[in-house]
C-alpha cells in the first residue's frame, strides 16, 4: 500500500470504531479547571464518576470533557496538593463547569491518608510519559543553588546523564540530538547554559513537564528518541505577586500578576548569572573577563471568553563568554503564539503559530569572527475531540520551515577568503490522528498513525562524492526548487491493562522518524555543534521501539513500582569517518556514514510518595550498540550512550513544617570510550595506536549531593526560605576525560591523565515570595 | 575545505584558554589498564632536499612501555624517483636504512616501497619548491587573562611563497636547546592569497623574552599536510574536546602505520633584542 492508501484505511478504521460508541441520550459537561487562589490553569487533574467508572484528564490547558449518560451524577476532581471538589449536577443538557481548586497545603508531608484518588498512576490515562510538576522538582538537591528539570528527568529511569557538564542527555540508549524538547510547544535546540551546567529553563517560570520515552503519542514527532514537554506559567489571574533567589552564582525574580482581573494575566521571569563578578572580586579572573549567562521568560494569558483563549510566550536566552577581545556567545530564542478554541463542548481546538532560533557565534577579535545556527518558523492546528466517554480523538497537521545555518567565517584580513557552509532550507511537515478507546473498564487503547513528510529546497546544490570525499558530480537546484523528498509513516500503538485496583500491564510500540541530524563528534554536546537537514546525502534515523511494563501500587498507594524493558532498533543513525572536522566542514556530508543500532533495557523504579518521607530508587541495566560500515571493520561495537547500569535514589525528609533535608545519590556505568592499545614513534611523536572502537570504558561515575530546605517565618505576605546545598558531598574525584600524552619532562615516556571537573562545591540561595 | 585549520586552531586554542581558565579543574597522571595489541609495522621514511632517503622500521610496542620498540631489520627498502633513478637502502642497526646516492631534488616525485616477509608496501611523496624564511618578528601575546605577570610574545613569520603552485608547509616551533620542537602547525596554501610572500602569526605557539626561539620552516606536499593534520588530533588533545581519536591513515597502505614524506626546509633562530 502506497502512503495514501494507508492514510485511507486508516480513516475508514477510525470511522469505524467512532461509529460503534454512538448511544442513547448523553450530555457533556465541560470546562477548566485552575487554581483557586491564583487562577493558573491545572494539568492532569483526573475527573471521574462517583462510581470510577467513567473518568478523564485535564489538557495542557486546564481543559476538560465528559460526556455522561442523562440523570443524577456526582463527579470528583482531584489533583496532587489540591483537596478534591466534589460536584452533583443533574444531567438534562451540555453543562459547562469551570472548577476552583484550593491548595492542601499539608497534604504532601502529612502521614494522613488524603483525599487524593491515589491509585492514580494504574487507572488515569495518558498511559505513558511521565509527569513532574514543580512541587516534585522543588524537593530535590539543587546544584549551584538552581532547581532544574533536565538534571530531575536525569534521574528518572531510562534517562541517563551523557557526561558530568554535557550539554545533552541519552533516553534509551539515543543519542542527544534525539531528544524533542518543547518549551510551550516550542523546540529549544539547545537546551543548556555554562555548558551544561545549568538547563535554559528557569525554574520559576515553569508549571510542569512530561516526559515520553515509549508509546509516544502521534502528536509529538520528528525526534527518534524522547519528547520532554515543558508548559510555562500562565500568570496570576487574581493578584499581583512576585518571586525570586538570590544564589552565589545566579539570581532571579519572577513578576506576574492579572492585567484584568480572571481575564488577563502576565508573568515575566529573569534570571542572571554573575560568575564573573565574583570571581572577579576573588582576583581569580582578569577585569576583561565575562562568564554569565541570562534568560528571560514571558508570557501574556487572555481569556477572551469561555470559549476562546489568547497565549503569547517567548523565551530568551544567552551565554557570553569572552577574554578582552576574544569570546564566544550562543542562545535560544522561541516565541509561541496559541489560540485555544472551543468549537462545542466536545471539539477543542489549538492553533499555534511559533518561532524558534539558536545561534552560536564566535568572536576572535581583530582576527574574525565564526557563527551557526537554525532557525524555525512552524504553523499547527490540532484538535482534540471528547467524541464519547470510551474515545477521545487527536489530529491536527503541521508544518515547520526549518533554515540551517551550518557555518561561516569570516576573516578580517581581507587577503584570507572567507568560509561560507551554504544555508540549507528545509520544510517538515506532518498530519497524524490518533483514538484513546476505553474498552470496558479494564483495557485502554491508544493507537494513530503519523504521516511525515520532509522537502530540502533549493537554492542549494546536491553533492555526489567518491569515497575519498572527493565531489564527483553536482546538481544545482534554483530557490524553492525540492532538491529531495522523504517520508515517513509512523504508527504508534499503546495499551493499558488494569488487572485490579492495584496494578496494571503496559505495552506499546512506537515509530519515530527524525530528519534533523545534529553534527557533533562529541557525545556530550557543544555549544559549537550544528543541525542540518536529511538531504541526498544523508537519510532520515528512523526507530522501532517495543516496550512493555508492570505497575503497582502497594501500602494503601504509598509505595508506587514500576518494571519495563524495552527493545529498540535503530536505522540510519550517524557517525563519522576518522579524524572528520565537523565543524565549517563544506563537505560533511561526504563523512557521514550511517548504519543501525539496537538498544534493550530494564528499567526499575521504586517510589514512595507519601509522608515525611518521600523519594524513589531508579535503577536502569540496558545495552547500546552500533553497527556502521566503515567503523570497527563493520562489526557490532558499544554505543557511546551505553550505559550497563544507572541508579539514581533521591530522598527527603520533612523533620519539621519549616525543615527538610534532601539527598541523591547517583552512579551510572563509565562510557564506552577508545583508548590505545599501542603506540609508535613518527618524527619524534610518541603516537597512540588504537584498535577496537569503544573498546575501553571510563571510570564509573557516582556522587552524592545534599540540600537542606529552611522555610522562614511568613511576616504577612512575604515569605522566604534558604537553601544549602552541597554538590558531590564526599568529593568523589570523577573523571571528565582520560587522554594519553607525552610526559611534558620526558617525551620518551607515555601517560594517562584524568580531568576531572567539580569537586565538593557549597552553595546557598535565599528565596523569596511576595 | 582545509581552511578550517586556520580556525580551528585558533578555536581549539581559545576554548581550552577560556575554560582552563574558568573551570574548577584538576588533572591528574593515573593507571589505566590497557590491552596490549599484536604489534604492527610502522614506518618513519623522509627524503630531504640534497640528502639521501632516512626509513626507519618498528612494530607498536604497549602503551606504557618505556622500552625500545622490536625494530624490522630484514626488510627490503628500495627509493625511485620521477626520472627512473633508484636505490636500495641499507639496513644500519635498529631498524634504520638509509640511502647514499639518491639524493632529493626539487620537482621529483619520490615512491618509497618496503617489503617484510613477502609483503610490500609502497607510497609516493613529492619534493615542491623550496620556502625560505624571510624574516622572524614577535609580538605581544594579548593573551586570555590568567598568565603569571610575564609578557608572552608570539612569532610573526614571513616566508617565500610559490604562487604557481599548491604548496603546504609545516612549521616546527623550537625552544632554547630543546631537541624536540615545543609544538608545530601545518599551514595551507589555500589560507593565503597567492603571493610571494605569506605572513602569519600562530596562535598555538607562544614564548618569553628570556627564550631563544628557533622556527624550521617546511615546504610539504598536500598528502603530508593531511598526514600531520591528523597526527596533530590525537597527538596534541588538549582538554577533552571529546572526538573519538584514530590512527592518522598511512600513505604506505592501509596496514602499516606512519608515513614516507619527501620535503625541504628552512631554519632560523632569533630572541629578542632588549630595548
Amino acid at each position: 500500500m502506497d502512503l495514501k492508501q494507508r492514510m485511507w484505511a486508516v480513516i475508514a478504521l477510525f470511522s469505524l470504531v467512532l461509529s460503534t460508541s454512538i448511544a442513547k441520550e448523553k450530555y457533556t459537561i465541560s470546562g477548566e479547571v485552575i487554581d483557586a487562589e491564583t487562577g493558573e490553569a491545572l494539568i492532569g487533574v483526573t475527573i471521574y464518576t462517583a462510581d470510577k467508572t467513567t473518568g478523564t484528564m485535564t489538557n495542557t490547558y486546564g481543559f476538560y470533557s465528559l460526556t455522561l449518560p442523562q440523570g443524577k451524577q456526582t463527579i470528583l476532581y482531584s489533583f496532587v496538593g489540591y483537596e478534591t471538589q466534589q460536584r452533583q449536577v443533574n444531567l438534562n443538557s451540555d453543562q459547562s463547569i469551570k472548577i476552583n481548586l484550593k491548595t492542601n497545603e499539608t497534604a504532601l508531608n502529612e502521614v494522613v491518608v488524603s483525599a487524593e484518588k491515589k491509585d492514580k498512576n494504574i487507572s488515569a490515562t495518558p498511559m505513558t510519559g511521565e509527569k513532574l510538576d514543580m512541587k516534585t522538582i522543588d524537593k530535590l538537591p539543587v546544584l549551584f543553588g538552581e532547581r532544574d528539570v533536565l538534571k530531575t528527568i536525569q534521574l528518572l529511569p531510562g534517562i541517563s546523564t551523557v557526561s558530568e557538564g554535557g550539554n545533552g542527555f541519552s533516553v534509551r540508549g539515543g543519542s542527544i540530538d534525539q531528544n524533542l524538547i518543547l518549551l510551550d510547544e516550542a523546540p529549544v535546540y539547545s537546551a543548556s547554559h555554562l555548558m551544561g551546567f545549568f538547563s535554559v529553563f528557569n525554574a520559576d517560570a515553569i508549571k510542569g513537564m512530561t516526559v515520553y520515552k515509549s508509546g509516544i503519542p502521534a502528536n509529538y514527532g520528528g525526534r527518534a528518541a524522547s519528547v520532554l514537554d515543558i508548559t510555562m506559567r500562565d500568570g496570576n489571574m487574581k493578584k499581583f505577586q512576585g518571586s525570586g533567589g538570590i544564589g552565589l552564582l545566579a539570581s532571579r525574580l519572577t513578576l506576574e500578576g492579572p492585567i484584568i482581573e480572571d481575564k488577563m494575566s502576565f508573568i515575566v521571569s529573569g534570571r542572571r548569572s554573575y560568575a564573573d563578578l565574583m570571581a572577579k572580586g576573588a582576583n581569580q579572573i582578569d577585569g576583561d573577563t565575562k562568564m554569565y549567562f541570562y534568560d528571560l521568560n514571558a508570557k501574556l494569558n487572555w481569556k477572551i471568553n469561555d470559549n476562546n483563549r489568547l497565549f503569547v510566550s517567548g523565551y530568551f536566552g544567552k551565554d557570553d563568554f569572552g577574554f578582552e577581545d576574544l569570546g564566544m556567545d550562543w542562545g535560544n530564542t522561541t516565541a509561541t503564539l496559541r489560540w485555544n478554541h472551543l468549537f462545542s463542548s466536545q471539539l477543542f481546538s489549538n492553533t499555534t503559530a511559533l518561532y524558534s532560533e539558536y545561534d552560536y557565534g564566535f568572536n576572535f577579535g581583530d582576527r574574525g569572527s565564526m557563527s551557526s545556527g537554525i532557525k524555525d518558523v512552524s504553523l499547527k492546528q490540532d484538535f482534540t475531540w471528547y467524541a464519547s466517554p470510551q474515545n477521545t480523538m487527536k489530529y491536527g497537521l503541521n508544518a515547520t520551515y526549518h533554515t540551517f545555518y551550518p557555518g561561516e567565517f569570516l576573516f578580517e584580513d581581507n587577503t584570507i577568503s572567507d568560509i561560507k557552509v551554504a544555508e540549507k532550507q528545509a520544510l517538515e511537515s506532518a498530519i497524524y490522528i490518533s483514538n484513546e478507546q476505553k474498552v470496558g473498564t479494564k483495557l485502554t487503547l491508544d493507537y494513530g498513525i503519523r504521516a511525515s513528510m520532509f522537502n530540502q529546497f533549493g537554492a542549494g546544490e546536491n553533492v555526489t562524492y567518491d569515497d575519498d570525499n572527493n565531489i564527483v558530480d553536482k546538481e544545482y537546484f534554483d530557490k524553492g526548487e525540492i532538491m529531495k523528498s522523504y517520508y515517513g509513516f509512523e504508527p504508534r500503538i499503546g495499551i493499558n491493562y488494569r488487572m485490579n485496583s492495584k496494578s496494571s500491564f503496559k505495552a506499546s510500540y512506537n515509530r519515530m522518524v527524525q530528519y534533523l541530524h545534529l553534527m557533533s563528534n562529541s557525545t556530550s554536546g557543544q555549544p559549537t555543534d550544528t543541525w542540518m537537514p536529511s538531504s541526498f546525502n544523508i537519510e532520515p534515523t528512523t526507530v522501532n521501539q517495543y516496550s512493555v511494563g508492570f505497575f503497582r501500587n502497594f501500602m494503601d498507594n504509598t509505595f508506587e513500582f514500576s518494571a519495563e524493558t524495552y527493545y529498540k532498533s535503530m536505522n540510519n543513525i550517524s557517525d563519522y569517518k576518522d579524524g572528520t572536522q565537523v565543524m565549517l566542514n563544506e563537505d560533511i556530508e561526504s563523512y557521514v556514514l550511517q548504519g543501525e543500532g539496537r538498544s534493550y533495557g530494564m528499567e526499575l523504579y521504586l517510589k514512595k510518595k507519601y509522608g515525611a518521607f518521600t523519594g524513589w530508587i531508579s535503577y536502569t541495566l540496558s545495552n547500546t550498540d552500533n553497527k556502521i560500515e566503515g567503523i570497527n571493520d563493520g562489526d557490532w561495537y558499544d554505543s557511546s550512550y551505553d550505559k550497563t547500569h544507572d541508579v539514581s535514589i533521591v530522598t527527603s525528609y520533612q523533620f519539621t513544617d519549616r525543615v527538610s533535608v534532601s539527598a541523591n545519590w547517583i552512579f551510572y556505568t563509565g562510557n564506552a570510550v577508545t583508548f590505545p592499545s599501542g603506540k609508535y614513534e613518527f618524527d619524534g611523536n610518541q603516537v597512540p595506536y588504537y584498535t577496537e572502537r569503544n573498546g575501553y570504558r571510563m571510570p564509573d561515575y557516582h556522587r552524592l549531593d545534599l540540600n537542606v530546605h529552611l522555610e522562614g517565618k511568613g511576616k504577612g505576605r512575604f515569605k522566604s526560605s534558604w537553601d544549602f546545598s552541597l554538590y558531590n558531598l564526599y568529593n568523589q574525584v570523577n573523571a571528565y576525560t582520560i587522554n594519553f600524552r607525552e610526559n611534558e619532562n620526558n617525551p620518551n615516556v607515555t601517560e594517562a591523565v584524568k580531568l576531572s571537573l567539580f569537586g565538593i562545591v557549597p552553595s546557598v540561595t535565599w528565596n523569596f515570595k511576595f | 575545505m582545509k581552511r578550517y585549520i586556520i580556525f580551528k586552531a585558533m578555536f581549539f586554542l581559545s576554548l581550552s584558554l577560556l575554560f582552563g581558565g574558568s573551570l574548577q579543574s584538576c588533572e591528574e597522571v593515573i593507571d589505566v589498564d590497557l590491552n596490549d595489541a599484536d604489534p604492527k609495522l610502522s614506518v618513519d621514511a623522509q627524503i630531504t632536499l640534497d640528502q639521501p632517503a632516512l626509513v626507519q622500521l618498528s612494530y607498536t610496542s604497549s602503551y606504557f612501555s618505556d622500552e625500545e620498540p622490536e625494530h624490522e631489520e630484514n626488510a627490503i627498502v628500495n627509493i625511485s624517483d620521477s626520472d627512473g633513478n633508484s636505490e636500495s637502502l641499507s639496513h644500519i642497526g635498529n631498524g634504520q636504512y638509509v640511502g647514499q646516492l639518491l639524493r632529493g631534488r626539487v620537482g621529483q616525485e619520490y615512491e618509497l616501497s618496503i617489503t617484510v616477509d613477502d609483503k610490500t608496501y609502497k607510497g609516493t611523496s613529492s619534493i615542491l619548491t623550496p620556502t625560505e624564511i624571510l624574516k622572524l618578528g614577535y609580538e605581544k601575546f594579548d593573551g586570555f587573562g590568567g598568565s603569571d605577570g610575564e609578557e608572552e610574545y608570539n612569532v610573526v613569520i614571513t616566508l617565500k611563497n610559490n604562487p604557481d603552485e599548491e604548496n603546504y608547509y609545516l612549521i616546527k616551533y623550537f625552544l632554547n636547546d630543546e631537541e624536540k620542537e615545543d609544538t608545530y602547525s601545518v599551514w595551507s596554501h589555500e589560507y593565503f592569497a597567492n603571493e610571494e610572500t605569506i605572513e602569519f602569526t600562530p596562535l598555538r605557539f607562544s614564548f618569553t623574552k628570556e627564550d631563544v626561539v628557533t622556527i624550521v620552516a617546511y615546504s610539504i606536499d598536500e598528502g603530508t599536510y593531511d598526514y600531520y593534520s591528523e597526527l596533530d588530533e590525537i597527538v596534541d588533545q588538549e582538554g577533552g574536546s571529546g572526538s573519538t581519536p584514530f590512527n592518522p591513515g598511512s600513505n604506505m597502505g592501509k596496514d602499516i602505520l606512519g608515513y614516507f614524506r619527501a620535503w625541504s626546509f628552512d631554519q632560523s633562530s632569533f630572541k629578542i633584542e632588549e630595548e
